[in-house]
């Protein structure tokens, strides 16, 4: 679960923050170019200003002797003949300054200007020094920002994806937890999201549907198998009395003993698709303490008689005392067809281990010298049954009531022995 | 022996009267619930036959009334719902018995037998046959007099067959009759011969009254 939440949470960050990212490493250099290209502009701007003021009010008055002088007040705007002709030349330029004893960069601005008749280069310039350092401090603070914004956006976007994703995980765990046997009706919060709203309610459609399903079909079984036994009676009790008529030869007798194994074996079946469609009824879910071993004990007479047709040995490996909640019936259903089967698949001269422990019940057995497919070990009417052989839902039905008191069952064939173990959780 | 039979389905119910009429049992049939609350208030019977599930109401309705009127009639029921529910209501309700549908004519026949013999004789409970004598009570068998010992399964044999006199019994009715609540597990009927042959060895002349039909199974022949 934990595992899924952060994938999710991962999977929609990586792009977002890949893109600020990328967005940041892009607009600090471009925002640093247009900003020192902004004041570029405007020191130029300062300096067109300057020149206008020069031509406009100092220009005017200003005499050719004055010159010398103005150049030496104005270190930043100095006047030389010239007969070049240039106009509005903007340019930058490494300048010495002796004050601050470095090359600083300067803006210059040079034009020819008109003074008392005679021609002028007039050069113009402003420090750009004290402009680098606000880039700087203006940059800095552009990528503090911008961090603290993704920064910000992740753990808002983390806990945000945490708490939307919170119904959907809780959907989740019930789906994975519902039980068809138990049926209970999904209880999720959509947190007013459409969209888990819609994935709830399909769900809750969905698993209804297939208890439905399950219904119908528990009852379908239920109901014919209920409906067969009154036919059946008809059919076993008109046998035994066609057993009863006085003339019956030899070759009639052998004909009347099939029909009554079959009818036997009809009736059986008939009980187990009962049973195995009732495992998960109301009358069996009352529990309580129940002994294996006092429940083997009432039974190994019968168990061992049986056995003894085929000279099996039935051995009691290990008694431990345990006591199980859940129901006499189902448990006495469990170990029945559990030691029945393992009688019936036996060998001659076999033997059968059964072993109590603490928390498991193990039945090996000799029996055919290869391994049952486990796939279709658990499956209705997986082999072909004969006759006189068993029903074909004995383990269908140990399965299920197995699942429905939450056990375990394996199958394992060691050392010529099939065995089977149910652990108790 | 008088007995009343109620149960809706005729093909059934013919079945149960033609095999327990040859075993000298009288049996008076109901068809529903009406007939047999009139059959019952007028006459008194040994043993009844209750299918619990009838067309015109339930079994355990005239189970109550057998029970209100005080009668002393035994009841079987008999009923196609084998749940363990169903079997202690209808035990509670004060049946002698409960029989699951499908079963074997001469179960039932042993049944009525054992339900009659526990009601008329009580404390003195014995089944007599020729020469030998069943203390139902004692669980112990006396021929010509002279105690003999029987395992409980061979005592249970004896009286399976002696109830079922001249009835042809199939292995697989005398396998589930020995074999009781664990009945619906068995496969194998073979666990008989031993328990047949023993028996008849320790009954010794008597034990001829024992005998085997063709592979189908056994016949207690007087």
């Amino acid at each position: 679960m934990a595992r899924l939440k952060q994938k999710l949470l991962r999977k929609s960050l990586r792009p977002f923050l890949l893109f600020s990212f990328l967005l940041l490493l892009l607009a600090t250099p471009i925002f640093y170019f247009s900003l020192q290209e902004l004041y570029r502009h405007e020191t130029d701007e300062i300096l067109e200003i300057d020149l206008e003021e020069f031509i406009k009010i100092t220009a005017p008055i200003l005499k050719q002797e004055d010159i010398a002088n103005w150049n030496r007040f104005n270190p930043n705007v100095q006047l030389t003949q010239s007969d070049k002709n240039i106009k509005n030349h903007f340019f930058t330029k490494i300048i010495y300054n002796p004050l601050a004893d470095e090359d600083e960069p300067f803006r210059l601005l040079q034009t020819n200007v008109s003074i008392d008749g005679q021609n002028y280069l007039f050069v113009d310039r402003q420090n750009l020094v004290e402009n680098k350092d606000l880039f700087v401090w203006v940059i800095l603070l552009f990528v503090f920002l911008f961090a603290a914004f993704i920064v910000g956006l992740y753990f808002i976007n983390r806990r945000l994806t945490k708490h939307l994703w919170q119904p959907f995980n809780d959907t989740l765990e019930q789906i994975e937890s519902f039980n068809i046997n138990e049926q209970n009706a999904l209880n999720v919060n959509d947190n007013g999201i459409e969209e888990f709203a819609r994935l709830n309610h399909t769900i809750a459609k969905w698993l209804n549907r297939n208890a439905d399903i399950y219904n119908t079909q528990k009852e379908f079984i239920e109901n014919a198998a209920h409906e067969l036994q009154t036919p059946l009676a008809v059919f076993k009790a008109k046998v035994e009395n066609l057993m009863q008529l006085e003339n019956n030869n030899e070759a009639q007798y052998k004909l009347l003993n099939e029909l009554n194994l079959a009818s036997d074996k009809l009736s059986k079946l008939n009980k187990n698709l009962l049973l195995y469609a009732r495992v998960d009824n109301q009358q069996y879910s009352v529990k309580e303490g129940v002994s294996i071993l006092n429940l083997i004990n009432d039974r190994i007479d019968f168990y061992k008689e049986q056995a003894a047709v085929k000279l099996v040995d039935i051995v009691l490996s290990e008694e431990t005392k345990i006591t199980l909640p859940a129901n006499p019936f189902m448990v006495e259903t469990l170990l029945n067809n559990l030691i029945m089967n393992s009688i019936r698949h036996n060998v001659e001269n076999g033997k059968i281990e059964i072993a109590i422990k603490e928390n498991e019940l193990i039945i090996s057995n000799s029996g055919p010298d290869k391994p049952l497919l486990e796939s279709d070990l658990y499956k209705r009417f997986s082999n072909n049954q004969s006759l006189t052989k068993g029903t074909g839902l004995g383990l269908a039905i140990v399965k299920r009531i197995v699942d429905f008191n939450n056990w375990k069952i394996n199958y394992q064939f060691l050392k010529g022995l099939h065995t089977f173990s149910v652990h108790f959780s | 022996m008088k007995v009343l039979l109620i149960e809706d389905e005729k093909s059934l119910a013919d079945s149960v009267i033609n095999y327990l009429h040859t075993s000298e049992v009288q049996c008076e049939y109901a068809a529903n619930k009406a007939e047999a609350l009139d059959k019952i208030a007028v006459y008194e019977y040994d043993c009844i036959l209750l299918d619990i599930m009838l067309p015109d109401g339930n079994g355990f309705e005239i189970l109550q009334e057998i029970k209100r009127q005080n009668k002393q009639d035994g009841v079987i029921l008999v009923s196609a719902k084998d749940g363990v529910e169903t079997r202690i209501e209808g035990l509670n309700l004060g049946a002698d018995d409960y029989l699951t549908k499908p079963f074997n004519l001469s179960e039932l026949l042993a049944r009525v037998q054992a339900v009659i013999r526990r009601n008329q004789f009580g404390g003195n409970n014995k089944l007599q046959f020729n020469e030998i004598e069943i203390d139902i009570n004692a669980k112990s068998v006396t021929i010509s007099k002279v105690a003999t010992e029987v395992t409980r399964k061979e005592y249970e044999l004896l009286l399976y067959l002696v109830a079922n006199k001249n009835k042809v019994l199939s292995k697989s009715a005398i396998a589930e009759h020995l074999s009781g609540d664990m009945a619906d597990s068995l496969d194998n009927f073979d666990f008989i011969y031993a328990h047949i042959k023993n028996l008849k060895k320790k009954l010794g002349t008597a034990g001829e009254y024992i005998n085997t039909v063709y592979g189908m199974g056994y016949k207690w022949h007087d």
